[in-house]
Order: C-alpha cells, then sequence, then structure tokens
C-alpha cells in the first residue's frame, strides 16, 4: 500500500513537470500551404488576439490579411471573407470599400527589385463561431473547433468574390491571447485551402481536475471503509466541504454555465457519501 | 435515525445553495448580454457560422419568407425596367419595418418574372435609407439572372428611388443611394457564387 501511493505521488509530480515544461509553453501556430498558385496576389492571414468571449460563448479574434502582389499589379480594393456557412456555402463578405475594415497600401521593394503593391487589411474584434456554447458544460474538457476557408480578391469593383479568385492565401497565423486555452491549428483536409483552429482548456486544469477526482474517491472509501462510525458525520461533513472548496478552485467565477460535468461529479460523489454512510449505519441485519 | 435526517437536511440545502449559487452566476452573464452592443445582441440571436462576422457587416436579416406578401411581375425581354418599375410600385404601395433596430425592409417581396421556378433565389436589394438606416427590398429571382456586377444589378434592380414613402406606419422619406452598391454576402448555387445581399456604399469611400 506505501508502495502504491508513494508511486501515485510520484506519477503526479512528474505530470507537473512534464505539463510545465511542454505544455505551458506552445509553439507558434503556423500553417503554410503546400500548393503553389499562379494568383496574381499573394497573401498571409493572421488571427491575432483570439479568445472566447464569455458573454457571447464564441471565438473572437482580430483579423490581419497581408497581401502582395506578384507584379507591379496595383491594389485598390480587397474583399475578404474567412469562414463559410450553412448548406448553401454562404460568406458575409469583407470590404475595404464598405468600410468594414481598414486597409492601407504600399510599395515594397526586396533586393534591389522593382518595388511592388503590398496592403494589410485590418478587422477587429470579428466573432467567429461554430455554435460551441453548449459544449461549456464539460468544462474543463470541453474544446472549441473552428473550420476556417478564407477566400480574398483583389480589385473586384463588384465586392465580394463571385468569380474565379485572384489571391491566394499562402500561409495561415493564429495567435491565441487567452491564457485558459491552448490552441491548435491544422489544415482541413477536407476542404482544400481550409484550416481548422482547435481551442482547448489548459492540460494543467484538466489533470488537476482528475487528481482531484481520484484523491476524493480514495478519502471517500477511506472514510466510509476505515472511520470510526461515531466521527461519521463530522468527518462526511468536512469531506462536503473540501469538495465545495474544490469546485470553486476548479470552476473559476468566468464560467458561467451551470451545472457544468465538476458539479455532477461533486453531486454525485456526496450522493455515494450519502449511501454508503447509510448503509454502514444501518446494516441490512439490524431490524 | 437523527444521523440519516441530518444528512438527508445537508444535501438538500447545499443542492438549493449550489442552485442559487449558480442561478446568480448565470443572472449576472445575461445582465452582461443585455448590456452588450446591439450587434453582439444580434449576433447571439442568429445562430450560425458567420452569426458574429455579420454583426461587423452590414445588417442583414433573413426573416421567414413565408411572411412576405408577393407582388408578381411579367419579364419584359431584353431589360431591367420591368423589374425596376415592380420594386418602384412595390416600395410606393408597401411599407417599410424596421428589422433589429438596424435596418428597412420592405414587406412585400417582388417575384420576377411570375413563374414559380424552384431554382429562385431571395436577393436583399438596398434601393435607399430611411432614417440613416438602409432599407432593402427582397426580389426572388432565377439563379442564373442575378446579377454578378455592382452595374448590373443597378440595371436590373434600378439606380436610385426616393420620395415619400411608408414606414411602420408613418409617412416618411427615403433618400436615394448616393454611392453605388456592392455585394456583401453570397451563396453558392450550383458551383457558382451567386450574391444575396447588396448594398449601397457613398463614393467617398470607394
Amino acid at each position: 500500500m506505501r508502495k502504491l501511493i508513494t508511486a501515485g505521488l510520484l506519477a503526479v509530480i512528474l505530470l507537473f513537470i512534464y505539463d510545465f515544461f511542454f505544455k505551458e509553453f506552445p509553439s507558434p501556430l503556423i500553417v503554410q500551404s503546400s500548393e503553389t498558385s499562379q494568383s496574381t496576389y499573394h497573401g498571409k492571414l493572421q488571427l491575432l488576439n483570439v479568445k472566447y468571449d464569455l458573454q457571447a460563448h464564441k471565438i473572437k479574434t482580430d483579423i490581419r490579411l497581408e497581401l502582395g502582389a506578384t507584379n507591379n499589379a496595383p491594389i485598390n480594393s480587397v474583399s475578404f471573407s474567412p469562414i463559410e456557412r450553412g448548406n448553401k456555402q454562404g460568406r458575409s463578405w469583407l470590404l475595404s470599400a464598405a468600410q468594414d475594415c481598414k486597409m492601407e497600401t504600399f510599395d515594397r521593394s526586396e533586393g534591389g527589385s522593382k518595388p511592388v503593391s503590398v496592403a494589410t487589411f485590418d478587422c477587429p474584434d470579428l466573432m467567429l463561431t461554430d455554435r460551441v456554447s453548449a459544449q461549456e458544460i464539460w468544462y474543463p474538457f470541453d474544446s472549441y473547433e473552428m473550420p476556417i476557408y478564407p477566400r480574398a480578391c483583389v480589385n473586384n469593383s463588384g465586392g465580394a468574390c463571385t468569380g474565379k479568385d485572384n489571391t491566394a492565401i499562402d500561409a495561415f497565423e493564429a495567435i491565441v491571447a487567452d491564457q485558459n486555452f491552448v490552441g491548435v491549428l491544422d489544415n482541413n483536409k477536407s476542404t482544400p485551402g481550409g484550416y481548422t483552429l482547435t481551442l482547448s482548456r489548459k492540460f494543467f486544469v484538466r489533470m488537476v481536475c482528475v487528481i482531484f477526482l481520484v484523491f476524493s474517491l480514495i478519502f471517500l472509501i477511506y472514510l466510509v471503509t476505515a472511520g470510526d462510525v461515531k466521527d461519521l458525520l463530522p468527518k462526511s461533513l468536512g469531506f462536503f466541504a473540501t469538495l465545495w472548496g474544490l469546485r470553486n478552485l476548479i470552476v473559476p467565477s468566468s464560467i458561467t454555465v451551470f451545472p457544468t460535468i465538476v458539479d455532477y461529479c461533486i453531486l454525485t460523489i456526496f450522493c455515494l457519501l450519502f449511501l454508503l454512510v447509510f448503509m454502514k449505519l444501518y446494516p441490512r441485519s439490524q431490524p | 435515525m437523527k444521523l440519516v435526517a441530518t444528512m438527508c437536511f445537508l444535501f438538500v440545502a447545499v443542492s438549493i445553495a449550489l442552485a442559487q449559487t449558480s442561478a446568480g452566476i448565470v443572472q449576472t452573464g445575461t445582465g452582461a448580454s443585455a448590456s452588450a452592443s446591439p450587434a453582439q445582441k444580434k449576433s447571439q440571436s442568429q445562430p450560425g457560422a458567420t452569426d458574429g462576422l455579420k454583426s461587423k457587416l452590414p445588417a442583414e436579416n433573413q426573416d421567414d419568407p413565408g411572411t412576405f406578401r408577393t407582388q408578381k411581375m411579367g419579364r419584359k425581354a431584353g431589360s431591367g425596367k420591368g423589374l425596376e418599375g415592380a420594386i418602384q410600385n412595390a416600395v410606393k404601395s408597401d411599407e417599410f419595418t424596421l428589422q433589429s433596430g438596424k435596418e428597412y425592409k420592405l414587406g412585400t417581396t417582388v417575384n420576377w418574372p411570375d413563374d414559380t421556378r424552384k431554382d429562385r433565389i431571395a436577393i436583399d436589394y438596398q434601393v435607399g435609407s430611411i432614417d440613416k438606416k438602409p432599407a432593402f427590398v427582397t426580389v426572388m429571382v432565377e439563379s442564373k439572372d442575378a446579377p454578378k456586377m455592382a452595374e448590373d444589378a443597378e440595371k436590373l434592380f434600378g439606380g436610385k428611388l426616393s420620395g415619400p414613402v411608408h414606414a411602420e406606419g408613418l409617412q416618411t422619406t427615403m433618400s436615394a443611394c448616393t454611392g453605388s452598391r456592392v455585394c456583401v454576402e453570397t451563396e453558392k448555387v450550383g458551383d457558382r457564387d451567386v450574391c444575396v445581399r447588396w448594398k449601397c456604399i457613398s463614393k467617398q469611400v470607394m
């Protein structure tokens, strides 16, 4: 028994070390397109300041699109749509012409070559969503997936890209600003040119939840099997107070959804405690 | 037995306390939502992949098409005058209603042409502005007739429309679109993108 407890505690310490060195300092989320395009304009898309909006229950981000011409083609206007929605593959378009976003253009010359037109296209505080709010019930095991399928057009007088796109987005970068989440960025294999950004809670929070659950169950068994019957009620009260304290520690006040899986676990443990205490105090043989 | 009763009471009390605490949290969240910007409210009320994005774009509101009255028009070959006239008639004969506090929409949906084929698509077209808010008319057209360029849209739907109109029971004045139209929303029909929303922008930002 002693060896088992020692091994368990050592495993927990190792998990803490693993989390600190391998999970708390995530690498940048950058994906480069493997396809080579013959488009006149090439761009890099950045999702800056990605965070989970607690009030809207949606993902909020600033978007920056950097565009450059391959030749001396000018950049007068930009139409951009980051995501596709619904069965009809509809899109809402962000237009520099309609002042949805701020566009700046300038010329850039690299290595003494002929200057080319470059434009930056900034759209602050955009909400991206995939109907994720119901998943908060699984806190801290909730995660939020956003399929992003960007399209852009340059110098399209009609506004949206209704013809063939003349702009290729070659690189995609996401910077997660929400300290409670870690992000994973991948190419969307089912949609060429599409990406998937997944936000999930930090490993530490999930790990601590599991550890607390295991410790609580162990203590529950100990309380019922090894404890004195006379002291059972005060000890049970203390145990429940501890569970309540752990709940407040694990679930921050910013999580507005109730109940979460943590609440279910705590109430289930308390029910188990009550059941076991009842069975111990009133065994079957007793009239 | 007292112990059991105590435990029962404790369980019930703690459950109630837990529920009340969380209800308070939820209420706090709701209050915060209520104070959010109109754009945020809108994005919350319309589930969909681009809800929040829409809040950044010009207002849009797809009401249930079944609630619209419709006005049918025959096609006049080779000219957009027929549809333009139908839109003008619809604007004169019906009234605009404010949608989500951000835009006006005409109660009548204009059908063009008047036969009912399945490959029709609803296009929202901004005809002007009422109280500095965009005023839209919904036109049902065959998807192959949907305009691709701003010039085509203005040619088909009409360029300028102004004067007295009815908005929510009151007579008011609609200002004409002084700039040009741009497409702000598309849908896929077959393998091509069709613009389903044309908005007026001022010439200053073109």
